[in-house]
């Protein structure tokens, strides 16, 4: 369906201005647009806090050495709102983080796509989140 | 509040499919004023609730949560109003639009637009009116200019901003310091989230509880003036009257620091508050602050009751992202230094 409405997205133009982003700070302060990148770990802790939830990541790296990385995402009340609860994103999940690396080159990052690293779907849509209730749940 | 754990694609799919059918049955269009400065008034068939001194009862939780924006879209011109189908085509595009795994744009687009859709709470509907703005006077749906004074004093603070990007939290904006947030006002504005707000009315009491950041506004109805002008407030000076069954609420003395789209100190805010029917409170406002804008401008949003609670915002306690800023500026200084 995605796809599809994609296709119909691109076809419908102008009304197509960017929906304004309101978050609560600039990102442009914190995180580094010029170093990308993409971490696969596994979740150790979701800190449901207010203004913005962070996901704890431990990431393996070539060496076997373990990072821990902590990645920045949205308030827990819109999430609460729309049916996540800490369930949602247990300990032990393996996902896939795409984003931005902070800029005093600690290990935190803004988190732009998130995916599970067993079939890329993604993190908390179509039902596939435990206890989303979602498609299929 | 087991009832709204719904997952948000199903609800969104409910609503696409809806979206044409229900706003066909519920447009009440004749009712909600026009300009914006013309009064207000429920359908006659409404007979709205009173509390127990007489006032009209506007208790309970709404939510400011619509994606209509603020400004008429510039290429819609003079297109005030949606049809049905405008408006359902245009809810689906602005959900998909917000909701897609975009990472076009350049690196700066990219790290601010931050996350997918998942993350915020927009709502999923236009106004009920299906107008194209949410300002509804002037009639072209878009902002007045700002006066040649404002324009300096927004480049002035653009300025300071560059030289001082973040010695300290005191350089950056009171939101991001988790002071005030601009959503909630005065006055109120749809925002990505915590768009929600309760009501709870004494007999010489108003107070709007926002969600965001829980600031609880405690409008007097009593008739007493408002503070000396000395006196200078973030949230301005509220003071509330009844004309008919409209709490109007007029705002003044401000700081100047907490701008709202370029409004100075002098802003003098009258926000209006009606039952229009068991699942709408009505908000309106009209900014007029002649030092900052070349005309006054006026707002209709109509809020919906919705079930709550009004959530917890502890916003300062976890602000992780402030230490994280600050760190950035510390950094990016050494780099230069060397």
């Amino acid at each position: 369906m995605r796809t599809k409405l994609a296709v119909v997205l691109a076809g419908a133009g102008m009304l197509l201005a960017a929906v304004p982003m309101w978050a609560h700070h600039a990102f442009a302060a914190e995180f580094d647009e010029k170093r990308p990148l993409k971490l696969q770990g596994v979740v150790t802790k979701w800190e449901l806090v207010n203004p913005h939830s962070w996901i704890h990541l431990d990431v393996k790296g070539p060496d076997g050495k373990v990072t821990q990385w902590m990645i920045e995402g949205g308030s827990p009340n819109s999430l609460f709102r729309n049916g996540f609860t800490k369930e949602s994103l247990p300990q032990g999940t393996e996902i896939i983080v795409e984003g931005y690396r902070a800029k005093d080159g600690a290990d935190r990052a803004v988190g732009a796509n998130l995916t599970y690293a067993k079939d890329g779907k993604r993190l908390f849509m179509g039902g596939s989140a435990p206890g989303a209730g979602g498609d299929g749940k | 509040m087991p009832q709204r754990l719904v997952a948000r694609p199903l609800l969104r799919a409910l609503n696409l499919l809806a979206a044409a059918m229900v706003t066909a049955v519920l447009v009440p269009r004749p009712a909600i004023s026009q300009t914006g400065k013309s009064k207000a008034a429920p359908a006659k068939s409404y007979a709205v609730p009173r509390t127990p001194d007489g006032q009209p009862d506007m208790q309970g939780v709404w939510s400011n949560a619509v994606l209509t924006p603020l400004e008429r879209p510039a290429e819609l011109k003079d297109k005030e109003f949606f049809t049905q189908e405008e408006a359902a085509a245009y809810i689906k595009r602005t959900i998909e639009q917000g909701n897609k795994d975009r990472r076009d744009g350049s690196g700066t687009v990219d790290v601010d637009r931050a996350y997918n859709d998942f993350w915020w709470d927009r709502g999923t509907n236009i106004v009920k009116t299906l107008r194209t703005s949410l300002i509804t006077d002037p009639p072209d749906g878009r902002l007045p200019a700002l006066t040649p004074a404002a324009q300096k004093r927004a480049a002035q603070v653009k300025e300071a901003r560059r030289l001082h990007p973040a010695d300290g939290p005191e350089d950056r904006p009171l939101a991001e310091r988790c002071l005030v947030l601009n959503s909630a006002g005065p006055p109120m504005s749809p925002s990505a989230y915590n768009n929600n707000y309760q009501v709870v009315q004494t007999a010489k009491t108003f107070v709007v509880w926002n969600e965001m950041i829980h600031d609880a506004r405690v409008i007097p109805l009593d008739g007493r003036p408002h503070v000396p002008s000395s006196i200078r407030l973030w949230m301005g000076d509220s003071r509330g009257r009844w004309e008919g069954d409209t709490l109007v609420v007029d705002t003044t003395n401000f700081t100047g620091r907490t701008p709202f789209r370029g409004s100075g100190e002098n802003l003098h805010l009258t926000e209006r508050f009606t039952r229009m029917d068991a699942e709408t409170l009505l908000y309106q406002y009209t900014v007029d602050d002649p030092e900052s804008f070349t005309r006054p401008w006026s707002v209709a949003i109509p809020s919906v009751r919705t079930s709550g609670p009004i959530l917890e915002y502890a916003c300062n306690e976890g602000n992780y992202g402030m230490e994280g800023l600050l760190s950035a500026a510390r950094f990016e200084e050494k780099k230069k230094s060397k």
